[in-house]
Order: C-alpha cells, then structure tokens, then sequence
C-alpha cells in the first residue's frame, strides 16, 4: 500500500456513511457530465481547495486561479472517478500539483543533471499531502469559516497580529472584559470544532 | 455539538460579564493573548495543539476565495462544454471528445506501429540489425500516486529506440506534458520526447547504449519566455535505473 492508498484509507475512517454516499452520488453525475455537479463539488470543497493553494502560493488571487484549475481539470477528469471514492484527497492533491506548476512556470530551475532529482528532495519529490494535513488544514479553515465575525475579529488579532486583549480592546473601542469574554467564547468554539482531530491526530 | 456552542457562548458571556466588572487593565491583559496551544494543549495533546496553533497564526487561513469564483468556474466548464465540436455526443459526459478521439487515434496508432513494424523487418532484411536491447521497470517517485511502467530500450545504428509503457500515467494537455530523459554515466542529461500520456510512446535518442545510466520522466508546462530553452523542470514522477 502506498502512502496515497493509505492517506485514502485514513480519510474513509472519518466520513460518515452519509457523506460517502454523497461523494459516490456527485461522482456520478461528475461522469454523467452533470454541471450542476460542478458547483456542488465547489461548496463541498472550493473551500479546501483554495485553501491549499494559497498557503503554497501565499497569494490569494493565484489560489483562486489554481482553484478554478483544479475545478476544470477534476471535470475533465471525471472518468477517472470511484463512485465511493473520498474526493478530498484528491482534489488537495491536484491543487497542491498545480500550485507547484504555477510556481515553476514562474521560476523554472535551468537545465542540470538527474543527480540533482534525488528521490528524497522535497522540492523535486512532492508526495501527496497525507491525510492528517488535509484534515488538519480543511477542519481549522472551516472552523475560522464558522466563527462569528466579531470573535473571527478578536481570534485574528491575537493569532495573525499578536495582539494583546488590552490592544484589541483599545483597537475596537470595547471593553478588555468583552475581549476576553469573546476570545474564550471563539476559543471554545474553535476547540468544539475541531474535536475530533483529538482522535484522528492521536 | 451546537448544544455545547450554546453552553459555552453562555459561560463565555457569563466570564466575559464577570471579567467586564473588573475592567481595569491588570497586568495579564498587557502580556500576549494566549494561544490555542496554551489553552487547550492539554486537552488536544501537545502535537496537535502545535498544529492548529500554527495554522491559526498563518494568514493565509484567514483568506476566504472572492463570492464569484464559484460562478467563475462553472461559467468555464459550461464555456468548455459549448466549446467542444460538433461530433461531440452529447451525454458522453466531460470526456467525451477525447473518447470520440481515442479509437481515431489508436487506429492512427495502430497505422504507424504497423508500418514501422514493417520497416523494422525490411531493416532487419537489409542487414540493420539491433545491436541490444534491454527492459527497465519504471519505479514511481511518488509525485504522482499509482504509477508504474516499463521501457524498452533497443540500440539501433541511429540511436536509442525507448518503447515507454506507462498506461497509468494521467493524461496532461493545455501546456501540461510529460517529457523523458536519458542520464549517462558522464552526467550528461539528454531530452528524448515529450507526450501527453503513456500510451504508445516511442522515444528516441542518440546516446550510446552503453552510457546509458538512467531513464526518468518528468512533468513539464509550456515554460514561454521564462525559460527559452524548455528546461528540465526536476519533477520526476518515474524513473529507472539501467544497469548494464
């Protein structure tokens, strides 16, 4: 079993009997040539997809270029489909594969030996992102995604700004209790959220 | 889940109400906001705290795609449906023109293999015989799941006949392709052909035989001004080691 097989088995572990059968449903219709498939396919996983690209690509407006590739090349590849099969796995890696063409379309390494394509070399060997990455990074942006903006707020002047609760209390003019209060509130909520990775990451 | 939010938007009022009583900035409130980890590493374990920690603290994660991108992609697959020929059926599905296109090709290929069978007859008659001939299992890099394949490398007086097998190999088009590549024992890295997937491809080169140290295939993209020369990109998804 190679890592990509594995990776799949992991993801099965964490699908619902219902999800599974919606996956097989939109396969279907993806093969059938359903458009309406498509956009569905999009709120499914528009989401992790552009997620994956922008963190390789740190750009958000390549990522939206990778996501609608990755979109076109999943509707031309459709054939390809296991009805049953998880398209998480798949689409993350397309998206990962793209955000690594775009990169060297724009910076191409020059001519050199094969020496250099060491099997190991990350840069040359991009294994397909395991199933815990793709868990971990679809769960945590989905959960920001289900804050409510005023602890989205608060959450990312702590994380991205480094703010301190007095800070962002001076900064939006409320009272440090109300920061704190919502912080935990958002932190609580993070934490419900993202639960189960207690048990898939352990 | 949602009963447990509602819990702990309560609780969390209920301490934010508490702490809003004592609104004096004391000192804690100076020092960083603590993290996911701090607060909730025991509960997760310190691994995954780490994690989320540090995904929540990547800016990225906080970029959401524009409200139009999802109307922007199915408008390009609806485009690209409107797009395809005529002879197209219908409900053939995304694929279909490339299915209409597959049995014209294999028929095209089929004509070609058939007649270059025929002239490597008539050359094995007019006394140009192979020299050697080998085959190499193709070993997967991991760039791409599922692959395998296997070569042929025949030694003619013109040069190295690569008979690739690698049905497995997804198909790449629009500036996507795959290219193969010969190593020699001097370090020197030969170009052999490009194609788009692994069926039916015969590469040649005029390297000799026996300084044939490595085969490998790439992934490649139209590189345009970037990069004149159509570099090696080094995203090797199958190679094999010769050893004579």
């Amino acid at each position: 079993m190679d890592l990509a097989e594995y990776a799949d088995d992991l993801m099965e572990q964490f699908r619902p009997v219902h999800v599974v059968q919606e996956d097989a449903d939109l396969a279907l219709a993806l093969r059938k040539g359903d458009e309406a498939a498509v956009r569905a396919m999009y709120e499914r996983f528009g989401g992790l997809v552009f997620t994956v690209a922008n963190r390789m690509l740190q750009d958000w407006q390549r990522a939206e270029e990778v996501t609608q590739h990755v979109f076109l090349q999943a509707w031309r590849n459709a054939e390809q489909l296991e009805p049953g099969r998880d398209f998480a796995p798949w689409l993350a890696t397309i998206a990962r594969r793209s955000a690594i063409d775009l990169l060297h379309r724009e910076q191409r390494r020059p001519a050199g030996s094969l020496d250099v394509a060491d099997p190991v070399d990350s840069a040359l060997v991009t294994p397909p992102p395991s199933a815990e990455q793709i868990e971990t990074v679809w769960s945590v942006s989905a959960a920001i995604g289900a804050l409510e903006p005023d602890e989205r707020q608060i959450v990312k002047m702590q994380h991205i700004d480094g703010h301190t609760h007095a800070e962002i209390a001076e900064r939006l003019d409320i009272a440090v209790g109300t920061v704190k209060s919502r912080s935990h509130r958002a932190h609580r909520r993070l934490a419900n959220r993202l639960a189960h990775l207690k048990e898939f990451n352990s | 889940m949602e009963a447990d939010d509602t819990l702990n938007e309560r609780v969390g009022d209920e301490l934010g109400a508490a702490m809003s009583e004592h609104d004096n900035i004391g000192e804690s409130d100076r020092e960083p906001s603590p993290e996911f980890g701090a607060e909730f590493g025991t509960e997760f374990g310190a691994q995954t705290s780490a994690q989320i920690s540090a995904l929540l603290a990547d800016p990225t994660m906080w970029d959401v795609p524009s409200d139009e991108l999802g109307n922007r992609i199915v408008h390009a697959i609806s485009s690209e449906s409107v797009d395809a020929p005529e002879t197209f059926a219908a409900p053939s599905g995304p694929r279909g023109r490339r299915t209409w296109a597959r049995p014209a090709l294999l028929g095209a290929a089929a004509a070609i293999t058939f007649l270059f069978g025929g002239l490597v007859v008539l050359s094995g008659l007019s006394g140009v015989e192979d020299v050697d001939s080998f085959s190499a299992k193709l070993v997967p890099t991991g760039l791409i799941s599922d692959q395998s394949g296997d070569i042929t490398v025949t030694s003619f007086d013109s040069g190295l006949r690569i008979e690739l097998d690698a049905a497995s190999l997804p198909r790449r088009d629009n500036g996507s392709f795959y290219e193969g590549w010969l190593k020699t024992v001097d370090g020197d890295l030969f170009p052999v052909g490009t194609f788009h997937d692994g069926v039916d491809v015969t590469l040649w080169a005029g390297v000799e035989l026996d300084r044939v140290e490595l085969f490998a295939i790439s992934l490649e993209e139209t590189a345009g001004p970037n990069d004149p020369g159509q570099g090696f990109s080094g995203d090797v998804v199958l190679r094999a080691e010769v050893n004579l």
